[in-house]
């Protein structure tokens, strides 16, 4: 919470150096980007007054009082919705993210079709798995991603690699008789 | 020297420094707020008027909620600078508290944060202009400010940094308790140095990244923004 809870008590600014207030007055107004011909607007009051209250050449504690309880709600509820937006961005962004990696999975799964190979098979996932992938419902994890992320970069090498680790696992399980006989 | 953090410039604002940044870094600018503006002051006035300055510049970045320096094109102004490159400019109206009285500027253009197209990070620089005109004539206080404003004007500026994690507001703050941590990378006086600081201080980050990362991690368990919005 970035917002001190307790401006929401009705006495809390009641307890505040006069000063203090004054100055959460310019930051109430600087956060809502109103300016201080606005700030004089919304209490009341015209430009020079504010300057005299802000400059404390004249002091006015009750309405400086009653200015801040009217706007740190607003603000409050500014600051809440700038914080939504910040997170529907990121979310969005995610979103647009996950949508990009997805099609690059098709394009790779399109190239290894044109050279007959079965990227699920070669990978050793299912087909849903895999099908998962390619429309963004779910993504490769720990090295099958780092796989997928040279695949997406460089088909070529990934396909080697990936043939490679399956030659390499295939002789593990099954090596050859002299080295049985051996 | 590894590049550190400095503890807090200004106590009790969120503002610090890095140290060590490599001596060739800046022409003109000083990479330490104690030494600026570099060479060409000795006034005990400018001195006394930098530091109330400071004071208010620091405390007003930390009135300034991590929500709103997360997403910091939000409302504010955008303009096309002449090198192409889109910067944001966030409008304040500030006080400085001086010899016992007020100064309150208008309107400024207080922060601006900026890019470049060869570079993939972006910098924010706090502004502060003070001329003779902006200051009260009404007030007795500030006439030898006045008199020192007609000779030379004052044109502040800070190139700085922030921290991705709120962190809390240790200013007297009533309202916003959670700010962001502002790593300074120098501070100039615009009236006085003309040289190409802006691109020197891309050129620092681009070339030193790491090393700030660093800084900013160990010295302060902090992770510094160095990556350039996607609304720039």
């Amino acid at each position: 919470m970035s917002i001190n809870p307790n401006i929401f008590n009705p006495n809390f600014w009641d307890t505040i150096p006069y000063e203090d207030k004054t100055e959460e007055l310019l930051t109430i107004s600087n956060s809502m980007n109103w300016g201080s011909e606005q700030l004089a607007k919304k209490m009341g009051i015209s430009d020079d007054e504010l300057e005299e209250i802000i400059t404390l050449e004249k002091k006015d504690e009750v309405l400086v009082t009653e200015s801040l309880k009217r706007f740190t709600p607003i603000l409050a509820q500014q600051l809440e919705e700038h914080k939504l937006n910040i997170a529907r961005k990121k979310r969005e962004k995610t979103k647009e993210e996950n949508r990009k990696y997805a099609y690059q999975i098709r394009v790779v799964k399109q190239k290894a079709k044109q050279k007959h190979l079965n990227l699920p098979d070669l990978l050793n996932v299912n087909e849903r798995t895999f099908q998962n992938w390619s429309q963004g419902r779910s993504k490769p994890h720990g090295l099958e991603a780092k796989i997928m992320d040279i695949l997406i970069r460089d088909f070529d090498t990934g396909v080697k690699l990936v043939i490679e680790i399956e030659e390499t696992a295939n002789q593990i399980q099954d090596p050859p008789h002299d080295k049985i006989n051996a | 020297m590894t590049i550190n953090v400095s503890p807090a410039l200004l106590e009790p604002y969120n503002s610090y420094e890095f140290r060590n940044l490599p001596k060739e870094s800046f022409r003109g600018a000083s990479t330490e707020f104690s030494r600026f503006p570099t060479g060409l002051d000795s006034e005990e006035e400018l001195e006394e008027l930098k530091l109330a300055i400071h004071e208010s510049v620091f405390k007003e970045l930390d009135r300034i909620d991590h929500a709103i320096f997360s997403d910091f094109d939000n409302k504010n102004i955008q303009k096309r600078e002449y090198h192409g490159e889109i910067t944001f400019i966030k409008k304040s109206d500030l006080t400085i508290n001086y010899r016992g009285k007020i100064i309150f500027l208008k309107k400024i253009r207080f922060i601006k944060h900026m890019s470049r197209s060869n570079h993939d990070t972006s910098i924010f620089e706090f502004r502060i202009d003070l001329r003779e005109d902006l200051i009260n004539k009404s007030i007795p206080e500030f006439s030898e400010l006045r008199n020192f404003l007609r000779k030379r004007s004052v044109a502040f500026r800070g190139l700085f940094l922030i921290g991705n994690n709120p962190v809390p507001n240790r200013g007297a703050n009533r309202f916003i308790t959670e700010t962001v941590n502002k790593y300074f990378l120098c501070f100039f006086d615009k009236g006085i140095t003309s040289e190409n600081r802006y691109s020197e201080a891309f050129e620092m980050i681009r070339v030193h990244k790491f090393e700030l990362l660093l800084a900013v991690h160990v010295s302060k368990g902090d992770e510094l923004n160095v990556d350039k919005p996607e609304y720039f």
